[in-house]
């Protein structure tokens, strides 16, 4: 690992840190993603990786280090900016407009594609031909397009975190960051979207935080084991499954 | 999605013939359209904001209160003509709007209904102190109706006719933005702010739009209001008015814009067959108000929303122990 930002990278941590308080909840974390690869994040719960994506995505400002995008220093750069230079994030949490249907989430997400304004505020975009097609097909790569007409708060667990999937996909993103898009979602869910993540643009590179081993080990080129905010081991997803470092630390923690 | 469009046509063409079906037109073309109409209008610009801002505003009788103040005073008592005084008096209106809306939407929830509270209510207050300007607690009365081509616009059915289409406008205008990019951000910012934000939307400048919007709809208004009554008063400002108009966009159903012309037309027609028996007005109107959301809680208009979550729920139920 170099210490210096690698320029070709599609995203690159140098001894990146963030403070709440006395807690130390990441802690001098370095890597990149190479363009087109696929990073999985795995470690235990509190380990520091959701708060890693809202360093990254600019949501939360870094206590030290140093952030780049597609080789550009985007450190003190705001969310919408980051967003602008393509990159998409989901959220843990399902951050998605109740309120809305599906299909007009996804309008509203589309109005600011890579953070640019594409038509008037004022333009209605369920007549925008252009805007409905992309919207479908969003809709279509989660199997979700039966349910474009329907509003959010009526969506079951499983479906929101689809719906959260397409947002992010529909930004057409460089960088697409998926927070544990596997959580609480069925088993035929779970099938569907290992398949929809393999099948993603090779031209995307892709960093998962992912507590199901199944799909992380799937998906994976390389694995990064984080613990209590920093990194506990890395390696290819076969090394990751084999070390006994790694299983004790699961065990150790008396992890689902 | 087209039955709505169907009761929208059924309801504007009942409006529109209104007058020549109406039994004793001489009461009730004034008494329950126009002032359908008049407070539907008000009650519009306040069910906007809670529907595109989730706020519920009780100072929206501010802004229609400075603009038939503005008006009243400048051609009543300095004879300016109204070609001038009503175009300055509506940009007044709205101009305040953009200066409480910069304040007001820095508050939220019960802040921001006590903070436009005080608004009225101190308007209220210096209506009534700024005697040589406002003429106090009399107002500025017999406010001589405007002649378009010489014709008296405050004629009944006239008057009526005016006052609908400018309603059709602006309710257009609102279902318009509804649907719009700009609407369907307020609802995403509504629903979760930090979102909009980090897809690059500028949160408070939209919501500051919509607030301003809404103070322009509540500035007509104040014109139709000046104009209905002929006379502007403490009274039409006071908090009395506010708790009305609050209680018309409930009972409508604040979360839908249409609510607004059925909450208003309730109570004008509940005022209109009431006035005899004034002195039990308030209670009379409380009653209705508990009565009504007791059968309807979301308000008029939620009752068709609430009954098919009730077939669902009952067609849920059914596959369930099938
Ligand atoms: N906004 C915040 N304010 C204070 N502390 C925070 C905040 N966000 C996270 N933390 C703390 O930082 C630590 C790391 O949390 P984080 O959510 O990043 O973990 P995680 O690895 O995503 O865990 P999980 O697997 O449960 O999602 C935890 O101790 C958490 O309590
Ligand atoms: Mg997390």
């Amino acid at each position: 690992m170099t210490t210096s930002t690698d320029k070709s990278a599609a995203l690159s941590l140098r001894n990146v840190s963030r403070n709440f308080g006395g807690i130390r909840a990441v802690s001098d974390i370095s890597f990149d993603v190479r363009h087109g690869e696929r990073l999985t994040i795995i470690g235990t719960n509190g380990a520091g990786k959701s708060t890693l994506f809202n360093l990254i995505a600019g949501s939360y400002p870094l206590s030290a280090g140093e952030i780049s995008i597609f080789g550009e220093d985007v450190s003190k750069q705001a969310p919408s900016k980051r967003a602008g230079m393509g990159l998409a994030r989901t959220f843990q949490t399902s951050k998605l407009f109740a309120g809305l249907t599906a299909r007009e989430n996804l309008f509203v997400a589309l109005h600011k594609t890579n953070g640019v304004q594409r038509k008037s505020l004022l333009a209605n975009p369920a007549k925008d031909p252009a805007l409905v097609a992309e919207s479908t097909e969003a809709l279509r790569k989660v199997d979700l397009l039966q349910k474009a007409d329907v509003r959010v708060s009526e969506f079951s667990h499983g479906e929101t975190r689809q719906l959260e999937v397409a947002m992010a996909l529909a930004l057409n993103p460089k960088l697409l960051m998926l927070d544990e898009p596997a959580a609480g979602i069925s088993p035929s869910e779970r099938g569907k979207l290992i398949e929809l993540l393999r099948a993603l643009d090779k031209d995307i590179s892709l960093l998962l935080i992912e507590h199901d081993m199944a799909v992380a080990l799937a998906v994976a080129d390389h694995v990064i084991v984080m613990h209590d905010g920093t990194m506990f081991t890395q390696g290819t997803p076969d090394e990751i499954r084999n070390s006994s470092a790694v299983r004790d630390l699961y065990l150790g923690h008396g992890h689902e | 999605m087209n039955r709505r469009k169907v009761i929208i046509g059924v309801l504007v063409l009942l409006a529109l013939v209104f007058p020549y079906i109406v039994p004793d037109p001489g009461f009730w073309v004034t008494n329950g359209g126009t002032r359908t109409l008049w407070i539907g209008l008000v009650a519009l610009s306040m069910a906007y904001l809670n529907r595109n801002l989730g706020l519920m505003s009780l100072g929206q009788l501010f802004f229609s209160g400075i603009t038939s103040y503005t008006i009243a005073i400048l051609t009543i008592k300095h004879g300016v003509s109204y070609g001038i005084s009503i175009p300055l008096g509506l940009v007044i209106g709205t101009l305040a709007g953009v200066i409480i809306g910069w304040v007001a939407l820095k508050t939220e929830a019960v802040y921001f209904l006590m903070l436009t509270l005080a608004l009225t209510l101190g308007l209220y207050s210096l209506s009534l102190a700024g005697e040589s300007i406002t003429g106090g607690h009399t107002g500025i009365n017999s406010v001589a109706p405007p002649k378009i081509f010489g014709l008296d616009i405050t004629a009944r059915n006239t008057f009526y006719y005016l006052c609908l289409i400018i309603n059709l406008l602006i309710f257009a205008a609102c279902l318009r933005l509804q649907s719009s990019n700009f609407g369907l951000a307020l609802n995403g910012i509504r629903d979760n702010a930090a979102r909009t934000t980090s897809l690059g939307y500028r949160n408070s400048g939209l919501r500051l739009a919509a607030f301003v919007w809404a103070s322009f709809i509540a500035s007509i208004g104040g014109v139709i209001g000046l104009f209905y009554y002929q006379a502007v008063t403490p009274d039409s400002v006071g908090l009395a008015r506010s708790i009305d108009l609050l209680i018309v966009v409930v009972v409508g159903g604040a979360s839908y814009l249409g609510g607004s012309y059925l909450g208003a037309a309730v109570i004008a027609v509940f005022e209109s067959i009431i006035q005899d028996y004034t002195k039990y007005y308030v209670a009379a109107e409380g009653a209705l108000f508990i009565l009504i959301l007791l059968i309807a809680p979301q308000g008029l208009m939620g009752i068709g929303e609430q009954l098919r979550k009730r077939r669902n729920k009952k067609l849920a139920a059914s596959a369930g122990t099938q």
